[in-house]
């Protein structure tokens, strides 16, 4: 079942095309991976999947209905994480995850909390300021914060960038375990390993552009077993 | 030497970009300031030639008066120039983001702190200098002082620049190293805030325009002995008023021993700075490393006890008054317009206001000044929020969250803050001025009415013109759009009193308002009040759900 229709979607800022033409879907369940090199268009493409940017051309549907900035309805069963992760620094960490359910009308799995700030290794900071965080602990309390809100669609802007070894190989077995729940992921990265991984589907973007949406199946049958570090080379220099 | 030349060359290349690679819309807020500064620039010269050109015309005290003047007015902006240098010090110093990247670089730590200073140089003067230039050309054009004489001035305030930078400097390398604290800047300026509006309270209640009275004292010998005394003789501040009082009095010696005095003390205060000053500054750098890494003990941990679910209302009220009582520079903005209040109701109750008619204006023109009141705590309070916030504006883009809900919400949770003081000041205003009842319910109703109207515009003004980089709170007020809400406050209130002003002077003189008339009045009000809530309400909303939605 398709979870997700993007249909030519184009984006434009101060006069420069960041997105033409965009069209792809993502299935119930897939984990979905953007790749593509900086400036290719990942975080405009997926900002406007989140509902956090307009398009200026073309339609994003979401279980076929579409998204817009004003959706508030879908913005409920979406969970999205940004590559540039600002947040109230005033507030502990647990004071922000409070408001953050609040505005979603969501009680705390006190027992799931407790797990996610273990296995982030906040438990000793979650109630001080969030000022005193690094960026890596910041991009861990909006995990913690997506992850206890159990939306039907997680979407990620480079969930890696300063994250520690202990929270990557934590964050890669979860998002299987939500797959296999049936819920629906997009990753949007340059990592390639990270996309080999987990992916089921990836997409190569470049210049506001969709080069290639494949499956890894498809993509080994097509490419003959080359790496896809192979395949993303020859893809973006072709 | 050749290290700080190439560090100054990449700033001046900043600089340069900085204009050079503007918009539209930026050129036209930067000539906008540029217009503000020159008509402050050449308002503060007229005012200041028209008092000091009367003042020096007064017989006896003329010109000792000036002198004492000059003297205060030095002797103020040498405090205020050390205190500038002791905050900014502390950021500038400290806290910049530049600091790791200097010290990557291949160059010494000497060419570090030379840098350094010399930024602290430039944001801690600039302002005193926009005050205290016009003034001095305003003295110097009245006492009819010829360019050399003028230059020499000039010089002389430089070094009386350089001492107190440098010892505020010095303060804080010193306080820095005392209490290694993230907070200490905070800490300092909150101090230094809560002591400047204590200082002006007092002074205000002292009631100095009694010095201008010669009946305050029981001789006049012991008047002019108290006027010919200097300002605090032995600070630098009082050397360039004498290097002034010397060219008056034509007396070049006068000049030249304080102009000499001045030299000796900038010399000594260098020489300290630069080997005291700059050691403890690199002992300070590092020290603050290992303070930052030592890990605290930890505190009891309270066990989590999950949350209750509310009103997005109160969700955000919450948030909202939890981040502002975090915000030490906005608490204590609290603290400085209570005094300013404070200083401002002691005005009206030293006014003659025997006869009734004299109340009913008074309680009048009263609305204006709490107007104007409510209007500096918009600026602080409502207006800065946006761009406070404005990097978080992705986590509101992302909730499921009506917009205009939301927009409406925050005007909602800012309204009590500029509600609650108005009501207080125009309640306790209205008593020490005894105005009758009518007037008090006028007042009250013109009051509500404006709270809600500069609420709205405030918030609005900060979202069509959002500071988006900025050092500190006082950045976002000092901002284009800060000023464009000053500038367009006070043309609302003067439009606003100018609309009332007719039925008011008609019940001053007759108790009647005058029917026909009145109704044109109230329209005239309420449209001012609407189109100014109304056209930076719809504009903003409109910015809001294109821009942050």
């Amino acid at each position: 079942m398709n979870c997700i229709e993007i249909k030519n979607v184009y984006k434009n800022f101060d006069n420069k095309e960041v997105l033409k033409d965009i069209c792809f879907n993502i299935l119930t369940g897939e984990i979905f991976v953007l790749l593509g090199p900086n400036g290719a268009g990942k975080t405009t493409t997926v900002k406007i999947i989140s509902g956090v940017l307009e398009p200026d051309q073309g339609e994003v549907y979401i279980f076929n209905k579409k998204m817009s900035v004003s959706s508030i309805e879908l913005k409920q069963i979406i969970g999205y994480l940004p590559d540039e992760p600002y947040i109230y620094n005033k507030l502990t960490g647990e004071e922000f995850i409070e408001f953050i359910m609040g505005v979603y009308k969501k009680s705390v799995d006190i027992k799931k909390y407790e797990f996610f700030l273990e296995q982030f290794d906040l438990k000793d900071v979650v109630k001080k300021p969030i000022e005193i965080y690094s960026k890596g602990m910041k991009q861990k309390l909006l995990l913690i914060n997506i992850f206890l809100r159990e939306p039907e669609i997680y979407i990620f802007d480079e969930p890696m960038i300063g994250l520690d070894p202990k929270s990557i190989s934590f964050f890669k077995q979860y998002i299987k375990k939500l797959s296999n729940e049936g819920k629906t992921i997009i990753l949007s990265t340059h990592i390639l390993d990270l996309a080999e991984q987990l992916a089921n589907k990836i997409a190569i973007i470049n210049n506001g552009k969709i080069l290639l949406c494949e499956t890894q199946t498809e993509l080994k049958n097509k490419f003959k077993n080359q790496t896809l570090e192979e395949i993303f080379l020859f893809v973006i220099n072709k | 030497m050749k290290d700080i030349l190439s560090l100054l060359k990449l700033q001046k290349t900043l600089l340069i970009n900085s204009v050079r690679f503007v918009s539209k819309t930026e050129k036209i807020r930067n000539l906008f300031i540029s217009f503000i500064a020159i008509i402050f620039f050449i308002s503060v010269y007229i005012i200041s030639y028209q008092v000091i050109f009367y003042i020096s015309t007064l017989p006896v005290i003329g010109s000792l008066f000036t002198i004492r003047i000059l003297g205060i007015a030095f002797l103020s902006s040498f405090a205020m120039l050390i205190f500038s240098s002791l905050t900014v010090s502390l950021s500038t110093l400290y806290n910049t983001e530049d600091l790791q990247f200097l010290y990557s670089l291949p160059i010494g730590h000497s060419c570090i702190f030379i840098f350094k200073f010399l930024f602290v140089l430039l944001y801690s003067c600039w302002m005193i200098i926009i005050l205290l230039l016009p003034f001095v050309l305003a003295f110097a054009s009245v006492k009819k002082l010829s360019i050399a004489n003028f230059i020499i001035i000039i010089f002389a305030i430089g070094l009386k620049i350089l001492i107190a930078i440098s010892i505020g400097c010095l303060i804080a390398i010193i306080l820095s190293y005392l209490f290694p604290t993230k907070q200490l800047k905070n800490i300092v300026l909150v101090f230094l805030i809560i002591l400047t509006a204590m200082g002006y309270t007092l002074f205000r209640v002292a009631e100095p325009e009694k010095l201008l009275n010669v009946d305050h004292f029981s001789e006049l010998v012991q008047y002019l002995d108290f006027m010919s005394k200097p300002v605090a003789q032995g600070i630098p501040s009082w050397w360039v008023t004498e290097v002034f009082r010397g060219f008056m009095i034509k007396h070049t010696d006068v000049v030249v021993v304080n102009i000499l005095k001045l030299f000796f003390v900038t010399t000594i205060v260098l020489i300290v700075l630069k080997i005291f000053g700059e050691k403890l500054f690199y002992l300070t750098i590092f020290r603050r490393i290992n303070v930052i890494s030592k890990k605290k003990k930890e505190k009891e941990k309270k066990e989590y006890k999950g949350i209750r679910i509310r009103s997005l209302f109160i969700t955000i009220f919450i948030k909202e008054v939890k981040l502002l009582l975090r915000e030490p520079m906005q608490w204590v903005q609290f603290i400085v317009v209570i005094f300013l209040t404070i200083v401002y109701l002691f005005n009206i109750r030293k006014l003659p206001i025997q006869y009734e008619y004299v109340r009913i204006t008074v309680a009048f023109f009263n609305l204006g000044g709490i107007m104007f009141i409510l209007s500096a705590i918009v600026l602080r309070f409502v207006f800065v929020q946006p761009s406070l916030e404005y990097k978080m504006f992705w986590l509101v883009k992302s909730l499921p969250v009506n917009i205009k809900k939301f927009f409406l919400t925050k005007f909602f949770v800012y309204l009590p803050i500029v509600l609650i003081p108005g009501m207080i000041i125009v309640s306790i205003s209205n008593v020490i001025i005894g105005t009758n009842n009518t007037m008090v319910v006028i007042s009250f109703l013109v009051i509500f009415l404006s709270c809600i109207v500069l609420t709205i515009s405030g918030y609005s003004l900060g979202i069509l013109f959002p500071k988006k980089e900025y050092r500190d709170i006082a950045q976002i007020e000092t901002s284009f759009g800060g000023l464009l809400f000053l500038v367009l406050s006070l043309c609302y209130i003067v439009l606003l009193l100018t609309s009332l002003a007719g039925p008011v002077k008609s019940y001053v003189l007759t108790r009647t308002f005058g029917r026909i008339e009145l109704w044109l009045h109230i329209l005239l009000f309420l449209t001012i009040n609407f189109i100014y809530a109304f056209t930076t309400g719809y504009y903003a909303l409109k910015k809001f759900i294109k821009e942050y939605a």
